[in-house]
């Protein structure tokens, strides 16, 4: 500490030293929100299985398994503190093996739709001080814009889904290329927790740790159709082809 | 030019007197760990992260200029070091390895 360099470096590095311990702590605190009344469910509405080729000059016919579901869901809970975002998905899940093999072989899990939900946005982030403080010099109306985005409200939260019949972003095959008539294919809603420092969460039934509490919502089992056939669902339970 | 130089030498080094380092190594290290705990608790309470941060960041600037420039407090213990030739060695005497040394 005998001069001023010495000093500086000290500093630092004591400030490195308590940034690692902060941070440490602000991950720990997310085990204080546990998330237990996360909600979800997601319902078949209707699958077809079209024959389609996976790109444009490929020779090679797939059959491709496009879904249309159902999704509730109410992930508020898991917006605290140290949320930076969530991505939510959902997966289509089948046997792939052979029937003797069902026990070992894991079962195949394809993304069929998924979304990212933002934190809303704080009043003390970069932008939003960039914003107040040094704004652009056209934006003369973001000083008025600027005073109603203080407290969000509990009812602008983030995290509540309600989609009614969706179309899957994702049209799916597997490396068989045969989707026609699969059986016990099942939806989960599944999500990860993006902190801003410590672990990614996973949402529960994944196996992966840590994993947050909740309901990963699971549609009853159905079975893809035939080829270029069509089956409504009109409750999302099983059928029988 | 080393007359124009060590003024300039002085500035940038910036040295200090022991009792000011003992208290600059005490502060630093306070500050920086009060202004995190503040941060911390703020921002637990307020729920936002962000304000852990910029209170940490402010709060580590704060602990740099505190201690970083040698500010007249860090020098108002100078050691009472012997002028050249005011030592009586020949009285007291200086033993090294119990031989007297002139």
């Amino acid at each position: 500490m005998h001069s001023a360099v010495n000093r500086a470096q000290s500093v630092f590095s004591f400030f490195t030293t308590v940034a690692f311990v902060l941070a440490g702590l602000t991950s720990l605190t997310v085990l204080l929100y546990p998330a237990h009344d996360v909600t979800s469910s997601v319902q078949l509405k209707n699958v077809q299985v079209l024959k389609g080729r996976p790109m444009y000059y490929s020779t090679k016919k797939e059959d491709y398994a496009q879904i249309k579901f159902d999704l509730d869901a109410d992930l508020t809970p898991l917006f605290n503190w140290n949320t930076k975002q969530l991505f939510v998905y959902v997966i289509a899940s089948y046997s792939s093996a052979s029937p003797k093999d069902r026990e070992t072989v894991p079962y195949t899990e394809s993304i069929i739709w998924d979304t990212i939900i933002p934190a809303p946005e704080s009043a003390y982030s970069l932008t939003a001080l960039r914003e107040q403080y040094w704004p652009a010099k056209s934006t003369k109306r973001s000083t008025t814009k600027k005073s109603n985005t203080k407290k969000p409200k509990k009812a602008d939260e983030p995290g509540v889904l309600r989609l009614r019949n969706q179309r899957a972003k994702y049209q799916i095959t597997d490396i068989t290329g045969k989707m026609a008539e699969r059986e016990n294919v099942t939806l989960t809603v599944g999500w990860n927790v993006q902190p801003w420092v410590g672990a990614l969460w996973w949402s529960p039934g994944t196996g992966a740790v840590p994993h947050t509490a909740g309901g990963a919502g699971r549609s009853e089992a159905f079975d893809f159709p035939a080829l270029k056939g069509s089956t409504k669902a009109a409750t999302g339970g099983s059928q029988k082809a | 030019m080393d007359d124009l130089l060590a003024p300039v030498q002085d500035l940038l080094e910036g040295q200090i007197d022991f009792h000011g380092q003992r208290i600059t190594v005490r502060l630093s290290t306070a500050l920086l760990i009060i202004f995190s705990a503040i941060g911390f608790v703020v921002g637990y309470i307020q729920q936002d992260i962000h304000l852990t941060l910029w209170i940490t960041l402010a709060g580590t600037l704060v602990t740099a200029l505190a201690v970083v420039p040698p500010w007249p407090v860090y020098n108002s213990h100078p050691e009472k070091w012997f002028t050249q030739g005011t030592g009586k060695t020949n009285i007291a005497g200086i033993v090294v390895d119990g031989i007297k040394v002139k």
